[in-house]
């Protein structure tokens, strides 16, 4: 991604969080993180269960808000940049609204953002299109299969055109083959929306390697920086990548990582 | 166009306005009846039929009770200035602060009854002893047990007799449960003959099948139907106008129905659709017995009844004391024969001549 | 889909696995409601039919279970009830089926203002809850404490109140609204604030304002628990107005019909009965507009969820 401007998007500085569990304990979710992230690219967050990975990426997002430390985004700060609508969340779960169709689920923020009733629809359907689910418009969400729901929920996050996509493990619940298709899928879309920064959430290493320009490796409780790995993997990227060896090379690295002997193997890998 | 409309306003406001204009002339009064609609309350659904109450000026509304009505408890609150009511019920609540007053005694006598099989042998109170008793509760025991004592037996103690809540219906005398059952004249007595064998087969029962008590005749009875107002309210300007023209309007009707039972009972019968007209016909028929012949006149309170009335409330604890003077008075109801006899002369408000009509006991009362 | 039912008229098989099976669905309910009914009458009959042939009295275990309740005093034939609809209430007079619908007609017009009263007023509470947890910490053991209090006993003082401030019509609506806002208050909080918390987030990632969350997630998510509430609602608004008419004096309703039928129940069991039969049907149709308003409304929910 040479190419690509390198202008930070996101920084996230000295974040640490602390919150108190549900026995009144406090847990000590994330320690000092630092690293930044720049425009364009696709960065994965990977890491042991309660490594705090979700928790980042949702303070990034300002629904929840470190203990100690600062983030920007967009050179401002979270708060600014959910009320200027900077960016779109994908959650695990779909998260559709049972009482809308698919078309009126991806209006939703357009509705909440004012937009003309015209464009909406316009706008809907465009990204209905991109996800290829533009002859299901009318379907309730009950109607489509997993997979189907998550692009939807994908397109929803598009609609308004952020320029930031956040993406909490959004193909976690999903079995293998279709997972696959769907990070071919998101791929896809995000070579077709210039300048879009992706952060993404993931547990699947290969995932993480397939998708990303880099993936950055947390540690388990308290959740550190354990080390960033560049994927220079060549793109487009298709199946025949998962075959390269180098595929193979940074999934091990990133694997050896998350056991936390990163200096030693990574050399190894090299 | 625009003059059209402005007529048609008019035409409509003229049209709205008109009937309260009527209605203002009337004075508005409200009287609390202490059950459903029914021929008890003949007197007041006559006198409204006919118009009675207009004629006196008022613009009475007549609300019918119920189970969960307590007449006292209404008027007392303001939701009626006057009520029907027995005296019993009256003399407890007054004892409890209701602040009411009797304004005229209706009902001479007691409809209350004791009943028992004509086979039985139990032609008395006395014969009651080592019997089983049916009684009503909620304060309406207490005329029969005067009238046990009086025959030398102790209600309260089970040696002597079983005494037996009876429920609304006459089920646990007619299937011979108990020996005696408590009935009004006017409502349970007619269910015993009204009553039809499961093969269909009526009469069952006639008047000849059984023995009629009389409190009135053993001197236990407790007085009954009466009209009370509250006196906060009484005490205002003009009130005792329109108590007096009430009760005027309402001998009327009462005396209306003593000669026209059948025409009173169907008054009745257009305010209440699920009753039964045999059932009224009889009720209105027996409630006349009540109310006439009228010695003094009707609604004129007979001190000694009164008094015997309260001996009872007070030996059986429904009060702790005798009440005050003042809590019946007499004046508005010969006030109100003397309107009532401006209005109509040819009223008959004595009655000394009245006889009973025969009336023909129906299969269910229908 | 549908250009393809027009080339080849021979069924196109999605279209066909798509339609009839609602038709069964439907005439399966519907047969299975009949059947559920004979099967009651049947065992009405059949009760009546054998404690008749054992005389009233079954010897077990000793002693005897004493079965008078199934005579035709206390338990009329069907066909007796029946022939009371169409019999003459009072002599020479209407039919009682036909007193029984003014009676039903003024006592649905009751209880429809009660539910409509308590819905609103439930539905409002619910709404104050959702969004203050002081006023739901302060207020609901209340309204919870309310449904404690028997209907019987507050009923006259309602009416006596209402009577004095001069809105004696309102009585009846409003001792239906009592029995009926409990359900909706408890249904809707729950609909309102069990919203799942991504969905809230969601909400949160658009910056979308308390009343947008409120109007284009808590209520649509709140919707079928509100059915669910007000289909409770519907049939405890008719025993509400039933309840309310007895204090209320009124001589119009079905509540008056079943007073004074019960008294004279030894005369004419069947008449009660037919008034209690109408009473239910009255209630079991509130419920059912209800349902149908339900299916049209929450138009999203899968099929099997009923």
């Amino acid at each position: 991604m040479g190419q690509k401007n390198v202008a930070t998007v996101i920084s996230i500085k000295n974040i640490t969080k602390k919150f108190r569990g549900s026995d009144g304990e406090q847990v000590h979710a994330i320690d000092n993180i630092n690293f930044d992230i720049v425009e364009g690219e696709f960065i994965s967050l990977i890491g042991p269960s309660g490594c705090g990975k979700s928790t980042l990426l949702r303070m990034i997002a300002d629904l929840i808000e470190p203990s100690e430390g600062t983030i920007s985004v967009n050179g401002k700060s979270p708060r600014q940049a959910r009320l200027d609508r900077d960016y779109g969340f994908v959650f695990q779960s779909p998260t559709l609204y049972d009482w809308r169709t698919v078309l009126q689920n991806v209006e939703l923020p357009l509705e909440i953002m004012k937009y003309p009733k015209a464009k909406r629809r316009e706008r809907a359907e465009e990204m209905l299109g991109l996800v290829e689910l533009g002859s299901f418009v009318n379907k309730y969400p009950w109607q489509l299969s997993g997979g189907m729901q998550q692009r939807v929920s994908i397109a929803r996050a598009l609609a308004f055109e952020p320029t930031i996509l956040l993406m909490d493990e959004p193909f976690g619940a999903l079995d293998e083959m279709t997972r696959e298709r769907m990070n071919n899928e998101l791929l896809r879309i995000w070579t077709a929306i210039p300048h879009m920064t992706v952060v993404f959430v993931t547990h699947s290493i290969a995932e993480a390697v397939y998708l990303s320009d880099r993936v950055v490796v947390l540690s388990a409780r308290p959740g550190r920086l354990a080390t960033i790995i560049d994927v220079d993997l060549p793109r487009p990227r298709g199946p025949e990548t998962r075959d390269l060896d180098q595929f193979f090379h940074l999934t091990s690295q990133v694997r050896h990582s998350l056991r936390g002997g990163v200096g030693d193997l990574s050399k190894v890998i090299e | 166009m625009r003059k059209l409309a402005v007529l048609l306003i008019i035409a409509l406001l003229a049209l709205t306005i008109a009937p309260l204009a009527g209605a203002q002339d009337l004075a508005p009064l409200r009287v609390q009846l202490q059950w459903v609609t029914q021929a008890q309350f003949a007197g007041y659904y006559a006198a409204q039929a006919l118009g009675y109450y207009e004629e006196a000026g008022l613009d009475l509304e007549i609300l019918p009770g119920g189970p969960d009505i307590g007449p006292q408890q209404v008027v007392s609150a303001g939701g009626a200035e006057l009520g029907i009511n027995w005296v019993p019920s009256h003399l407890a609540a007054a004892e409890g602060g209701s602040g009411n007053v009797i304004i005229s005694q209706i009902f001479q006598r007691s409809g209350l009854r004791q009943v028992t099989w004509g086979d039985s042998g139990i032609e008395s109170f006395e014969d009651m002893e080592g019997k089983i008793v049916g009684v009503w509760d909620f304060g309406n025991q207490f005329p029969v047990f005067a009238s046990l004592v009086k025959a030398g037996i102790d209600p309260y103690n089970p040696d002597d007799v079983t005494i037996f809540i009876q429920p609304f219906d006459m089920n646990a005398f007619l299937n011979r449960e108990i020996d005696t059952a408590s009935a009004m004249t006017y409502n349970e007595l007619a269910q015993v003959f009204e009553f039809v064998a499961e093969d269909g087969s009526f009469p069952v029962y006639t008047p000849e099948d059984v023995n009629i008590i009389d409190l009135n005749e053993f001197g236990t009875a407790t007085l009954e139907d009466m009209v009370f107002a509250n006196a906060e309210w009484l005490a205002q300007d003009g009130s005792e106008a329109l108590a007096t023209a009430f009760l005027a309007a309402s001998y009327r009707g009462w005396a209306y129905c003593r000669d026209n039972v059948q025409e009173c009972a169907d008054f009745v019968l257009a305010e209440g659709p699920t009753l039964g007209t045999g059932h009224q016909v009889w009720m209105m028929n027996e409630v006349n017995k009540l109310v006439w012949p009228s010695e003094n006149g009707i609604g004129i309170t007979d001190p000694d009844l009164f008094q015997q009335t309260v001996d009872i409330a007070v030996t059986y604890e429904i009060i702790s004391e005798a009440p005050a003077d003042g809590i019946w008075r007499n004046d508005l109801a010969e006030a109100a024969h003397v309107m009532a006899m401006e209005m109509d002369p040819e009223v008959d408000l004595f009655g000394a001549e009245f006889e009973a009509a025969e009336v023909e006991i129906t299969a269910r009362g229908e | 889909m549908v250009a393809n039912a027009q080339k080849s008229p021979s069924t196109p098989p999605l279209a066909r696995a798509e339609a009839p099976p609602a038709d069964t669905s439907a005439v399966r309910r519907v047969a299975g409601i009949v059947a559920l009914v004979i099967l009651a009458a049947l065992l009405w009959e059949g009760a009546k039919a054998f404690a008749s042939s054992v005389d009233y009295a079954l010897p077990i275990a000793g002693a005897t279970l004493d079965l008078t309740v199934f005579n035709d005093q206390q338990l009329p034939h069907l066909g007796a009830i029946a022939n009371a609809f169409v019999q003459p209430a009072q002599r020479n007079g209407p039919p009682l089926y036909s007193e029984l619908l003014s009676a039903s007609a003024f006592t649905l017009q009751m209880a429809i203002g009660g539910f409509l009263m308590g819905g609103i007023i439930g539905f409002a509470l619910a709404v104050i809850f959702a969004h203050s947890r002081f006023m739901q910490g302060g207020c609901l053991p209340y309204v919870v404490a309310s449904q404690t209090v028997p209907i019987l006993a507050i009923a006259p003082m309602i009416v006596i109140w209402l009577g004095r401030a001069g809105f004696q019509e309102l009585a009846i609506p409003v001792i239906a609204a009592y029995l009926t806002f409990f359900p909706v208050v408890i249904y809707s909080l729950r609909g309102l604030t069990a919203v799942p918390p991504t969905a809230l987030e969601l909400m949160n990632s658009y910056a979308a304002s308390k009343w947008e969350t409120l109007v284009k997630l808590r209520l649509p998510n709140a919707l079928p628990h509100i059915f669910t509430a007000l289909k409770l609602s519907a049939t405890a608004s008719v025993v509400g107005a039933i309840i309310g008419e007895l204090p209320s004096g009124i001589q119009q309703g079905l509540g008056i019909a079943i007073l004074n039928f019960a008294r004279s129940y030894t005369q004419s069991p069947e008449r009660l009965w037919a008034t209690i039969v109408m009473a239910g049907a009255v209630g079991i149709g509130f419920f059912v507009v209800i349902v149908i308003l339900e299916r049209l409304i929450v138009r999203w929910k899968r099929p099997e969820d009923g």
